[in-house]
């Protein structure tokens, strides 16, 4: 019982992505915006857990997710591997790259850290683009091919939403746990974490470099479902775009990313398409923003504690204030 | 003598400021050690500097014999030495359990990929860590307030919740900052029963506090810090009889508190 | 008896049916969608292509050549590969017959097992070797609209070869296009008696390049090759070139040959010489004139060589669409007619003909050598 009702979130999404996925799917172009939106989303998850949970603002995430496409791709178009035995090189070759990075920067300030996430996603970039033989250069890598059983695109919608729901289940299986609560601790106040016995720095790079495994699969299953790579596939912007989705949405809420990624993907088709749109987009950015500064699940948990208050002190339940009143 | 958390010849430097000139201190396990002094005689520098917060420039620190001088706070911690914060550190909107729980960090056994798949040790554990913190929550009276946001409690029960974050993490010695300050009477009695019942279970702790009955009451031996230095040390009662004693400190007290009168 | 009858006049309901039907089928406008850069980039040419494109249909009145009437809408790929596959799904759900674009050549790699899957035939107006690599497994689905990078490096380099340079250093962005540039000219100039000797790059911001000059000039270069599609850069370029002292022949690839870099650059680039695809905005031939002229109907100057890569692959789907009159017209059926489409009308110049071996259809002879003259590109006799 209380096992399930800890993992509300992801019977949450279960249950929506059960809902919607059969409706979408009967739309082609419904169908492919399902699976980039999904992989879209698992790059806004890996946001939410290293700027929501660690603290980490994140502007590298793209490019672990092209070393994750890349791995795909270099793995089975030139090596010949079965796809699927990409998947662990997808997964842990961000996290070997995070890990140190993150362990060297973690001590610095959060701008500096920021910044160095920055580079960090230029120099994965740039590499990539140097590494012609390897990595097709600015060409790219064509011909990835798909999971096996998995062809079709509304089978990869299912796929990729699987993942999402899989990557909800473990991120609030970690929220839950004692790793989760000195995340949250940590992220306000490193001294109190460490009193606690946490090793901030220690913790920070493992949840960065978990969330860089996270972008890792979301570039895997880009590159099997596109079946094309290449440095412009999944480049800096989209590692803002990701860090927007997150933060809209509310980055440290488990599904604010995922809510953010729909609202942001929906504004973008919504608007009228011309030139202008980056300013409609941006206007609309900074409404959203300013209203809900801790983002859309903010507002809602707000709304929702203003609530359950009201209720509570109808029902006669006691309030901390109570409490208080009546110490002895 | 190696026994207990010892720190010997504490030196601290803030800049031109130098905050402890050669302190020496010993919490012995199942003992309570009083520590007083008057507002920045450098008390809050001294946890600082035995839990790795703040790096001395000179003396050394050890348990049970086992150096840990210059350890990072968190090192610290898993020797076994738990500490609160005179000023509650607490993020406003967890729940007072989950803050409690908390505490419990540095006990967890299971790993972060254990957690992450949240395989059934790892949910055993974590089942487990509740218990404690509810254990703890029900000895300091703080049962009711379990799902009640920190932000919402007054700066007493703030305390009290610090002092259950550090009593249950299982540290052998726990060193408490002012934990009694605004506290009502009941809640004080039930705050020095469970310091008392944790001396009890062998544990040793290091009590600054400002409250001279309670101090009486729980500490077998007393420190008075004066300017970084300490200006003398014994049972409470001979030193609260010390004419420097009562000089330097217990003339300031009467501004602190009015627990002064009390003693005489 | 009676059931001879029904027979018969189901017969007869089944041909009128059958007969309104295809009538119906015949006065459906055909489907073509243009997935193109209308922002991002790669916009500098794909917005000539859209105004090309726009432009023709208003002249047609949306009615080819032999007298169908068709239809096309406008996708924005953002320069960006997974939008022109975002794209390119939703043109075919809109029922497209044919895609023009997308722009970008890693826009078409990446949309080309799209193509395939949902049979429908892409024509890319864009010069990137892979888009025609027969080793795709979507190649049949892949028309050029252009020729393709390799037939441009060739011309300008044999151009190069009359003169008496023997040692060539480039200069290139750092991109997909520059970096294709480089390799190619490596691969043919030594069948023309050209050895690169030096390299030197810089990315699209960049704005001073005189270490990258002064590098090719120590090099001992006689001649240098501009691998670049950015205006600013070439400009740059040219003037950090006469600063220090590189004062040989400098030839550019077609990216250069845009209006916005022969209006914008000083004397330093007079006599530079450039590949273009055809020359739309100084020495039209007389079917780009015509062209030129739609163009200025609609409210549109001539910039280069986008507007004529657009009309190519418009005009193409055209073509294979007048082919099949009286047929119902499927991604299938045009892909099919593509493949063979010979001789069609078009505004630029040079023959082209498409076949199975053969998706490039655009070669050497839709390409012109011009020349840096007093601000315009002049076609060199
Ligand atoms: N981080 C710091 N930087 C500079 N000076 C400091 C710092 N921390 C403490 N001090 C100084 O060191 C001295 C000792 O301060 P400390 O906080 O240890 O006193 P205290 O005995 O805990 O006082 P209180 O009873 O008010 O808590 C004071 O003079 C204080 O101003
Ligand atoms: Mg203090």
């Amino acid at each position: 019982m209380s096992f399930v009702a800890r993992r509300g979130n992801t019977l949450v999404l279960a249950i929506c992505v059960l809902i919607a996925l059969p409706v979408v799917t009967r739309n082609a172009v419904w169908t492919d915006s399902a699976a980039l939106l999904g992989i879209y989303a698992l790059l806004a998850l890996s946001v939410g857990l290293s700027y929501g949970q660690a603290g980490i603002l994140t502007l590298s995430q793209a490019a672990f997710a092209s070393l994750g496409a890349y791995a795909a791709a270099i793995c089975t178009v030139r090596w010949g591997w079965p796809p699927l035995a990409d998947l662990p090189v997808a997964l842990l070759l961000p996290a070997l790259i995070a890990f140190p990075v993150a362990r060297l920067v973690a001590r610095l300030s959060p701008l500096a850290t920021a910044l160095s996430t920055l580079a960090i996603g230029s120099i994965i970039a740039i590499a990539i683009r140097s590494a012609d033989d390897f990595t097709g250069g600015y060409m790219g890598i064509a011909g990835v091919p798909s999971i096996g059983f998995v062809k079709a695109p509304a089978s990869y919608a299912w796929l990729i939403w699987a993942m999402v729901v899989i990557v909800v289940f473990l991120y609030e299986n970690l929220c839950h746990s004692a790793y989760g609560r000195a995340l949250n601790v940590l992220r306000f106040d490193q001294a109190r974490a460490a009193a606690d016995g946490v090793n901030p720095p220690m913790l920070v790079s493992a949840a960065f470099a978990i969330s860089s495994s996270i972008a890792g699969v979301s570039g895997w299953l880009y590159a099997h479902y596109i079946s094309f790579v290449s440095p412009e596939s999944l480049d800096a912007h989209l590692s803002i775009s990701a860090l927007l989705m997150a933060v809209v949405g509310g980055a440290e809420f488990i599904l604010g990313p995922i809510l953010g990624t729909l609202l942001l993907d929906g504004l973008t088709r919504l608007l009228p398409a011309a030139e202008l749109q980056g300013v409609y987009y941006g206007i609309a950015l900074i409404v959203i923003l300013l209203v809900a500064r801790r983002g859309i699940f903010g507002l809602i948990e707000g709304g929702l504690a203003q609530v359950r208050q009201l209720r509570r002190s109808r029902s006669g339940e006691v309030t901390a204030l109570e409490i208080e009143a009546s110490r002895p | 003598m190696s026994g207990g958390l010892v720190a010997k010849g504490m030196e601290v430097s803030f800049g031109g400021v130098r905050a402890l000139r050669g302190v020496d201190i010993v919490v012995s396990p199942g003992a309570v050690m009083g520590l007083i002094g008057r507002n920045g005689s450098g008390k809050s520098t001294l946890f600082n500097c035995i839990t790795g917060f703040v790096r001395p420039s000179g003396g050394r620190v050890s348990v049970d014999g086992k150096d840990i001088t210059g350890m990072r706070p968190h090192q610290v911690v898993a020797k076994g030495v738990g500490r609160t914060f005179q000023t509650p550190r607490l993020e406003a909107r967890t729940s007072v359990l989950t803050a409690v729980t908390c505490g419990l960090y540095a006990s967890v056994r299971s790993s972060l990929v254990g957690a992450l798949f949240g395989s059934p040790w790892a949910m055993r554990e974590e089942r487990l860590l509740r218990e404690r913190a509810e254990a703890e929550m029900e000895r300091l009276g703080l049962a009711n307030l379990r799902h009640v946001e920190v932000g919402k409690l007054s700066l007493g029960l703030l305390r009290l919740v610090e002092v259950a974050r550090c009593l249950v993490s299982g540290a052998r010695f726990v060193m408490l900052d002012e934990p009694a300050a605004g506290l009502t009477s009941v809640e004080k009695d039930k705050l020095a029963a469970e310091v008392r019942a944790v001396a009890a279970r062998g544990l040793g702790v290091l009590l600054v506090e400002h409250n001279i009955d309670m101090v009486r009451q729980l500490c077998r031996s007393v420190a008075v810090l004066e300017t970084g230095n300490v200006l003398c040390q014994g049972t409470p009662d001979e030193v609260l009889r010390n004419d420097d004693v009562i000089r330097s400190y217990l003339g300031a007290l009467g501004d602190i508190e009015d627990a002064a009168g009390g003693w005489q | 008896m009676n059931l001879r009858m029904l027979r018969a006049l189901a017969i007869c309901v089944g041909a009128v049916a059958m007969i309104a039907g295809s009538a119906r089928a015949q006065d459906a406008p055909v489907k073509i969608g243009a997935v193109l850069s209308l922002s991002g980039p790669a916009a500098v040419f794909g917005i000539p292509e859209r105004d090309a494109i726009q432009a023709i249909v208003a002249k047609m009145s949306s009615t080819t050549k032999g007298g169908r009437k068709f239809e096309i809408s406008f996708y924005d790929d953002k320069s960006n590969p997974t939008e022109a596959t975002r794209a390119v799904n939703q043109a075919i759900n809109d029922k497209v017959v044919a895609i023009v674009g997308p722009s970008t050549g890693s826009g078409i790699l990446a949309a080309g097992p799209i193509a395939q899957r949902l049979s429908t035939p892409l024509i890319g107006p864009a010069g990137t070797l892979a888009i025609t690599d027969p080793k795709n497994e979507f190649y049949p689905w892949i028309f050029r609209a252009a020729p393709s990078d390799a037939s441009d490096v060739r011309a300008i380099l044999q151009d190069m070869a009359k003169g008496n340079a023997k040692k060539v250093g480039i200069f290139y962005q750092e991109d997909a296009y520059g970096k294709t540039g480089v390799d190619l000219a490596r691969e043919v100039g030594p069948s023309l008696g050209l050895n690169v000797v030096e390299t030197a790059s810089a990315p699209y911001t960049a704005t001073d390049l005189t270490a990258q000059a002064t590098k090719l000039r120590n090099a001992g270069a006689q001649a240098v090759f501009l691998q670049i599609s950015i205006a600013a850069l070439g400009s740059s370029f040219v003037k950090a070139a006469r600063q220090v002292g590189l004062s040989v022949p400098i030839y550019a690839n077609a990216g250069l040959a845009q209006r916005s870099f022969a209006e914008n650059v000083g004397n330093e680039v007079e006599g530079l010489r450039i590949v273009s695809i055809g020359n739309l905005p100084y020495d039209p031939t007389p079917g780009e004139a015509e062209l030129a002229k739609m163009l200025e109907a609609a409210g549109k100057q001539p910039q280069g060589w986008g507007e004529l890569t657009g009309s190519n692959a418009l005009m193409a789907a055209l073509g294979a669409i007048d082919r099949q009159k009286g047929k119902d017209i499927t991604g299938a059926s045009m892909r099919e007619t593509l493949e063979s489409l010979c001789d069609f009308d078009k505004f630029a110049r040079g023959r082209v003909c498409y076949s199975a071996k053969d998706h490039d259809g655009w070669h050497e002879d839709a390409l012109v050598i011009t020349e840096v003259r007093n601000k315009q590109f002049r076609s060199v006799p």
